[in-house]
């Protein structure tokens, strides 16, 4: 059995030039050194609320939580609310979750399914569409104030494999442009087949981009998650991609290359070994050997059980993490039955708080073979069906939000680099190569900040 | 089933995924038949009283029509705003192809609006 990577510095699965796996040519951010204020500074949120938020493309929601005509989500950021919607012709549409005629809020929960939106103040009634049904005693008002019947406002809303973005202002690029990923990167994990199975909005002590800043390199690892070490490499390839997008490649399924013992395999190896429905006992290979056995068990698997899209997939996808940064503030761990999509929510008037909102998302496989992934960190008796779409869990914060040991140490971390990034001793952040994607995130939100874009 | 506090309906007549009424002892009763059972809860919501036969079953959730409220079938639960009370459940089985509905003892007495 060959051993098809090497951990090495720079790291590189060497994939073909033409496949989505390939390492992406080097792209030059500079070495300029932030000045952190940009993590505390009530000026500095402003800005962004001005220059950034209105003017990007926004995750709002997925495809797979508004299946039917009339069901909708609500997506929160800042003191914003949308209305994501789905239409009669299947089409996705947002508005703002307000009543044109006093400014309540239409919706007032997560998630639902009408037929019109009725507003709880007085009753004015909107459709699906937008577009205003009834306004209650209407006699009552004075003809010209409601001549321009006022329905819901819109905000410009599009989709890409299951994912549905908004942008506020309406005048950012065609979202397939500003994507900076290739076509099929997105699409070929068929999102839009996966459900919903746990979904947790926890509230941290921290700017919302020292939530990204952590979360974008496992250069960490060996240090705040040291238990990750006998079953992840934490080299990763680290891969750039146009309008702030970026990845990481992470092997999963391997001893970091920090461990000596490269040929005995470690309990959490057989415990994925296990997952792919092989039987540990039954494999005499070394450590180095095991990623490869279980892309070819999972290859295998996908066939028998008739997943298709399993062919759109390289090897190293069935094993390893695509961590995907979607600019500004996602990443979407992506694998073949499952995607982890974090969200980093700024707070509406704290620059030093932030929603950490999780999606958990699985492909539901009716198989007794076919289990959940450990690395979703489901509690005991989830529905992982996908028939009932869970309530979101909102964790306050100072409360461990039981996302399972990995995300509850970084909670602990997040809050202490908040602390540290505003000593009158720290000079801002200092960024290696293994941090080129968090250098490349700032070098773009800085092109928005300072009017560049 | 002569008792004026409950009521029969053949199985057949509620698919999976469909809800039916019926008035028990003056008792707006919503039947909710879903992938993991079948329910009974009144059918009035507890936060502005609309009728939620009028609404949506989503799973094992029943969402008013009128604010989107929603509640668990199961248990009556509220599982979404504006509703902060639960729905009152009603006692439900199936005996020979029949849906047999009995109102809770402590709800036998008719609304007073």
């Amino acid at each position: 059995m060959s051993v098809d990577y090497k951990a090495e510095w720079p790291m590189s699965l060497h994939a073909p030039a033409d496949s989505l796996e390939a390492k992406q040519p080097p792209i030059d951010n500079g070495l300029d050194v932030p000045d952190p204020a940009r993590y505390s500074s009530a000026d500095f949120m402003r800005k962004e609320w001005q220059q950034l938020w209105p003017r990007v493309w926004l995750l709002a929601a997925v495809t797979p939580d508004i299946p039917e005509a009339g069901d909708y989500t609500v997506f929160e950021i800042g003191h914003e609310e949308f209305l994501v919607v789905r239409q009669e012709d299947g089409s996705v549409r947002s508005f703002y979750n307000v009543c044109p005629h006093r400014g309540n809020r239409i919706a007032l929960n997560d998630s639902g399914s009408v037929a019109r939106f009725t507003c709880a103040f007085h009753g004015w009634q909107f459709a699906c569409d937008g577009h205003l049904e009834k306004i209650t005693d209407e006699a009552t008002f004075d003809r010209k104030l409601v001549a321009h019947r006022p329905g819901l406002s819109e905000v410009r809303c599009d989709t890409i494999g299951g994912l549905v973005f908004i942008n506020i202002d309406g005048k950012a690029p065609p979202l397939c442009e500003w994507i900076g990923l290739p076509p099929g990167y997105i699409e070929n994990y068929e999102i839009d087949k996966m459900h919903v199975v746990r979904h947790v909005r926890s509230e941290w002590l921290a700017n919302w981009k020292t939530g990204v800043d952590a979360f974008y390199e496992t250069y960490h690892l060996p240090h705040i998650h040291p238990q990750t070490q006998g079953v992840m490499e934490d080299y990763s390839q680290y891969d750039l991609y146009p309008n702030g997008f970026s990845r990481m490649i992470v092997p999963i399924g391997v001893k970091s290359h920090r461990v000596s013992d490269q040929d005995s395999v470690d309990p959490y190896q057989q415990y994925m070994m296990r997952e792919a429905g092989m039987d540990p006992t039954a494999f005499h290979g070394t450590s180095r050997e095991v990623r490869g056995a279980i892309q070819q068990a999972k290859r295998a698997r996908g066939k028998r059980l008739g997943l298709d899209y399993y062919d759109k997939l390289t090897d190293a996808q069935l094993t390893d993490s695509w961590a995907t940064g979607y600019f500004p503030n996602v990443q979407i761990g992506m694998h073949p039955e499952g995607v982890f999509i974090m969200r980093f929510l700024p707070h509406a008037t704290d620059p030093e708080r932030f929603y950490y909102d999780n999606m958990t998302m699985f492909r539901y496989v009716e198989d007794p073979g076919y289990a959940v992934p450990g690395w979703m960190g489901l509690p005991p008796g989830v529905d992982v069906t996908g028939t009932t779409r869970p309530n979101i869990e909102k964790i306050p914060a100072g409360v461990a939000p039981n996302l399972g040991e990995v995300l509850d140490q970084d909670v602990e971390l997040v809050a202490a680099v908040q602390r540290g990034s505003k000593s009158r001793g720290f000079r801002g952040p200092l960024w290696s190569d293994q941090e080129q994607r968090v250098r490349h995130f700032h070098r773009e939100l800085d092109r928005y900040i300072n009017s560049e874009k | 089933m002569a008792d004026a506090t409950r009521c029969a309906i053949p199985l057949a007549e509620i698919a999976e995924g469909q809800m039916l009424v019926r008035s028990i002892n003056g008792r707006e009763v919503v039947i909710c038949r879903t992938q993991h059972g079948i329910y009974a809860l009144d059918n009035v919501c507890t936060h502005a009283y609309a009728r939620l036969n009028e609404g949506r079953l989503r799973g094992t959730r029943l969402i008013c029509p009128l604010h989107g409220a929603s509640f668990d079938v199961r248990d009556g639960r509220p599982l979404g705003a504006p509703a902060t009370r639960p729905l009152t459940t009603h006692d439900l089985r199936i005996v020979a192809g029949r849906i047999e509905v009995a109102l809770r003892p402590d709800a036998a007495e008719p609304q007073s609006g």
